[in-house]
């Protein structure tokens, strides 16, 4: 056969040319198809859904504890009525009230010099709202992005402290995904501020927390999208990015980590109970468990006598990581917001109740003992603490303030 | 008298007994020469720390567990795509180094590399019958040996590239340069071949281009030639063609015949995170002033050089330089591939005159003519053999039958590799010594991530060779970490990197950062090489 081919004189074929048709008609049949299959398969297998389905409304993860003996309902009137939003320095900042706006809820109404609800909600998500209490020429908190509309971070008095805080705040007070929010330049809506949350979204990047209680919120159920890296990203990837550092690094002593992946249980919880469709796996679920298993065995282990927590709270023998930070300041944070994620846990994940109580009750001592001075400083770690005392009692704050009015109003 | 004609006799009687083959000259012998250095070369160089270790150990990985989505070794590349390119050839490395450990990793990379130049020396021999292009294939592959990194799916792949050639080209004659078809006989050897290389590199495209290459050469050269019936009807009733584009095809066809099956297909079609093209070396322009650019310039002198013997230039013969020059513009570790093909094309342009005379000795036919004494003709033939003796006797792999000792582990894996803090890391691993420090990564240099693996007991590093398989801000922050930029302790944190492995010649300042102000890190060994660091457990 090489002989053949290799001596068949080209000028054969050129003096007979005998075209092959079934050959070509073959080819002409299989090369477009081939072209055709390649085109659909290149589609198909670089697309990258950056966002997945969201639910319009949503999820409200109630509290489920009722226990008094965290806190008295008047030691509850008293701490929330002390943590009420009222701001001192104005115009206020804009960390405080987010802080302010996730702890109060949207609808709640003091009637006095406090800032209500749709006030706060308004100061943040509307622009002209927010210029009214910020001179023109302070760089608006909203922007219009490539992605969405972004919320301007730790750059200054003016911007929220925390990556997607405000985002999981709205998420967190039901904030649906179609309500309107304003631009200096354009309108937009909520969708909007959380497409951005996903498509700017890295695995990797410091702080994470408030997006995933976000994204949780409005999913669901289960799914899988891809940040702009390509990395796939599910429920249990993002837990175990948040299980994957160290305690107590991490943003307010890794506390975060903490109140998210309870959150994430719950949610899943919730999901089951009302669409039979889970977010988690149940491998993801396990996980999860096992690990905040083993951060209660830490905090049950290293509470104080009197009942509070430090930065160290993982572990005592561990140098605290912020020294220079007041003491008061670091043991409100540390226990505020631990009692919050145990207040949203399932029991199983409760340290024996004397634990609990004892960290409540200082807690609310401590508070009910704090001037206005020492409130203003510490506002944005006491909003946790009151939150989590009113959870404790299965409650948001704005549902015991009416409490709170008419007890005022009877003392007097 | 008689002595000198008993010894003239016997003298007669031996040439006479052998072949006219066996009668070298001094040109063999200086090929023969060449090719004992290029082996001895390959043989002493050191088993790099990355490359070889990388397909080593994801070998073992698929030889224990099966092909792998995610690269067990590298947890911040969960949930990016992965495609694990030659898993047969990282088997088979594997499973060397299973049987042979150092020293026949060692050895199978200076042999096969050493039959693969063979292999392209004799198919440049065949084309060009001149006898110094053994050289010339030894120069290019010692010109691009920058590339050639131990023993990996590359040695591999370039025999497979090598044996594609010699059946793609080895039935071009003398009288027939132009790229005819091979026979059906080596239809089967190709398609095998081009099955094996499937499997064992992520470059086997490169040999579906070029059959894709010589069938548009085809197509060309049969348009370019004047027909009175036409020249798309006599395109396409050229048998030649017809028979290219099959071959095109079942290539594509053979290669469904691997684990992944069409998902291989599929992977082709990846963008822009293409594993094919990341696996030849992904974008790396040429810089014409670099060793790489001078080496192709010199290729296209010598090719330039060769087009004015050409009386006539198939399509094939400037299609081949010029792909293969883009290619290499694109991406310059394809010199490797490429240099050998340009070769091919301009020696494929010689002409066919002196052709006996580069390869038999001329003093044989003179000897016929005469009566005259002959004077002793296997003289080079046996210092050809002595080179070769010689070339065995100084190579490491010669005490097996020589006896004396072989190369020590250091020797073989070169001073660059720290073997020490290897050995460190593996022992607190295994005892349990570094507790507190398993949970989380190891941060180290890429290059030295793979070498500090071991197949059976996986250490999650921060990055290793397969850097691409990270998202993108996992590789700016492993840059960050490996300069001591800002934020590189806060990194370290975020990561939950607990074992830190520094270089102590290119990570100066991370070293003397550390060294300054160790915070919660504490120095655990130190040697020459590498300074191994574990985070601080209070408890």
């Amino acid at each position: 056969m090489t002989d053949q081919l290799n001596t068949q004189p080209s000028v054969n074929t050129e003096n007979q040319p005998k075209v092959n048709r079934a050959f070509w008609w073959f080819q002409l049949l299989l090369v477009p198809t081939a072209i055709a299959l390649g085109g659909w398969a290149w589609a198909n297998v670089n697309s990258f859904p950056l966002v997945p389905r969201l639910m319009n409304e949503p999820r409200i993860i109630r509290p489920i504890h009722n226990y008094p003996l965290v806190v008295s309902d008047e030691q509850l009137q008293t701490v929330l009525f002390k943590l009420r939003p009222r701001f001192e320095v104005q115009p206020p900042k804009t960390n405080f009230v987010d802080h302010a706006l996730r702890m109060w809820g949207s609808s709640v109404a003091f009637g006095d010099d406090a800032l209500d609800g749709p006030q706060m909600r308004d100061l943040l998500i509307d622009d002209q709202q927010f210029h009214k209490h910020w001179n023109a020429g302070t760089p608006p908190l909203l922007e219009s992005s490539h992605y969405g509309v972004a919320v301007r971070t730790q750059e200054g008095r003016s911007t929220v402290s925390h990556v997607d805080h405000l985002v999981g705040t709205l998420a967190e007070i039901g904030t649906n995904l179609d309500h309107p929010v304003r631009l200096a330049d354009k309108s937009a809506s909520m969708r909007d501020l959380v497409n951005h949350t996903f498509r700017s979204f890295r695995l990797n990047q410091k702080e994470y927390e408030w997006t995933a209680v976000a994204w949780a919120l409005y999913a669901p159920r289960r799914s899988e999208w891809y940040t702009s890296d390509r990395q796939q990203i599910t429920f249990e990837r993002l837990a175990k990015r948040m299980m994957r550092q160290q305690q107590p690094q991490g943003v307010c002593y890794g506390q975060h980590r903490l109140y998210s992946l309870t959150l994430m249980l719950r949610v899943d919880d919730q999901a089951f109970e009302k669409q039979g469709e889970r977010l988690l796996t149940e491998e993801g679920r396990a996980l999860i468990l096992t690990y905040l298993h083993s951060m209660t065995g830490r905090l049950y282990r290293n509470q104080s006598q009197e009942g509070w927590w430090d930065g160290n709270w993982p572990d005592l023998k561990q140098s605290i990581p912020d020294p220079d930070t007041d003491a008061l300041s670091r043991r409100i944070l540390a226990t505020g917001h631990t009692l919050e994620w145990w207040a949203m846990a399932p029991q199983e994940l409760h340290p024996p109740r004397e634990t609990i109580v004892r960290a409540g009750q200082w807690l609310a001592r401590t508070i009910s003992e704090m001037d206005d001075r020492l409130i203003q400083k510490n506002f944005t770690f006491l909003t946790h603490a009151g939150r989590a005392l009113a959870l404790w009692r299965a409650k948001f704050p704005d549902e015991v303030y009416p409490e709170v009015e008419i007890a005022r109003i009877s003392r007097r | 008298m008689a002595q000198v004609s008993e010894h003239s006799d016997a003298t007669m009687r031996l040439e006479s007994s052998l072949p006219d083959w066996c009668v070298l000259t001094w040109r063999h012998m200086l090929v023969c020469l060449s090719f004992v250095v290029m082996f001895l070369y390959f043989s002493y160089l050191p088993i790099p720390v990355s490359s070889t270790w990388h397909d080593l150990w994801t070998g073992g990985t698929i030889a224990s567990e099966g092909l792998y989505a995610t690269d067990p070794s590298l947890p911040l590349a969960e949930g990016v795509r992965h495609h694990t390119n030659g898993w047969l050839g990282r088997v088979i490395v594997f499973q060397v180094f299973q049987h042979g450990g150092y020293d026949l990793l060692s050895f199978s990379f200076a042999a096969l590399q050493t039959l693969t130049v063979t292999l392209w020396a004799l198919l440049l021999l065949r084309m060009s019958n001149r006898w110094w292009v053994g050289l010339l294939a030894v120069a290019s592959t010692l010109v691009c040996g920058w590339t050639l990194e131990g023993f990996t799916t590359l040695t591999l792949a370039q025999l497979c590239f090598a044996i594609v050639a010699c059946l793609l080209f080895g039935d071009v004659g003398r009288d027939a340069k132009i790229g005819t078809l091979p026979s059906y006989l080596h239809w089967a050897a190709l398609l095998s071949t081009m099955l094996l290389w499937t499997n064992v590199d992520g470059s086997f495209l490169l040999g579906w281009g070029l059959v894709f290459l010589l069938l548009v050469s085809r197509a060309v050269d049969v348009m370019a030639r004047p027909n009175e019936k036409g020249r798309v009807k006599a395109l396409l009733a050229d048998a030649e063609l017809r028979q290219w584009l099959v071959l095109l095809e079942l290539c594509i066809l053979v290669a469904l015949v691997n684990p992944l099956g069409w998902q291989l297909h599929q992977t082709l079609l990846w963008w822009p995170d293409q594993p094919t093209w990341q696996s030849l070396g992904g974008w790396q322009p040429l810089s014409l002033a670099s060793w790489n650019g001078l080496a192709l310039a010199t290729l296209w002198g010598f090719w330039l050089f060769a087009s004015r013997y050409a009386d006539r230039m198939a399509t094939w013969q400037w299609l081949l330089p010029v792909v293969g020059s883009v290619l290499v513009a694109t991406c310059q570790t394809t010199l490797i591939w490429v240099a050998p093909l340009m070769l091919l094309s301009a020696c494929a342009m010689f002409p066919s005159t002196q052709s006996q005379h580069d390869n038999l000795p001329p003093k044989r036919a003179a000897a016929n003519d005469s009566n005259e004494p002959v004077p002793l003709q296997f003289a080079f033939t046996l210092i050809c053999g002595l080179v070769l003796w010689l070339g065995f006797t100084f190579s490491p792999f010669s005490h097996a039958v020589l006896g004396g000792q072989g190369r020590t582990a250091s020797q073989l894996l070169g001073a660059a590799h720290p073997s020490a803090s290897i050995g460190f890391l593996r022992s607190h691993q295994s005892t349990g010594q570094g507790k507190g420090q398993k949970d989380g990564l190891l941060w180290c240099p890429a290059y030295w991530s793979d070498a500090a693996q071991a197949p059976n007991d996986i250490t999650p590093v921060f990055a290793n060779r397969d850097m691409q398989s990270l998202p993108a801000q996992a590789q700016s922050d492993y840059f960050v970490i490996y300069n001591a930029q800002d934020r590189w302790r806060k990194l370290l944190d975020q990561y939950n990197v607990s074992r830190l492995m520094i270089d102590k010649k290119r990570q100066r300042h991370l070293l003397k950062l550390v060294r300054r102000q160790p915070g919660k890190w504490k120095i655990v060994h130190e040697d020459a090489q590498a300074v191994v660091l574990f985070r601080r457990v209070a408890s």
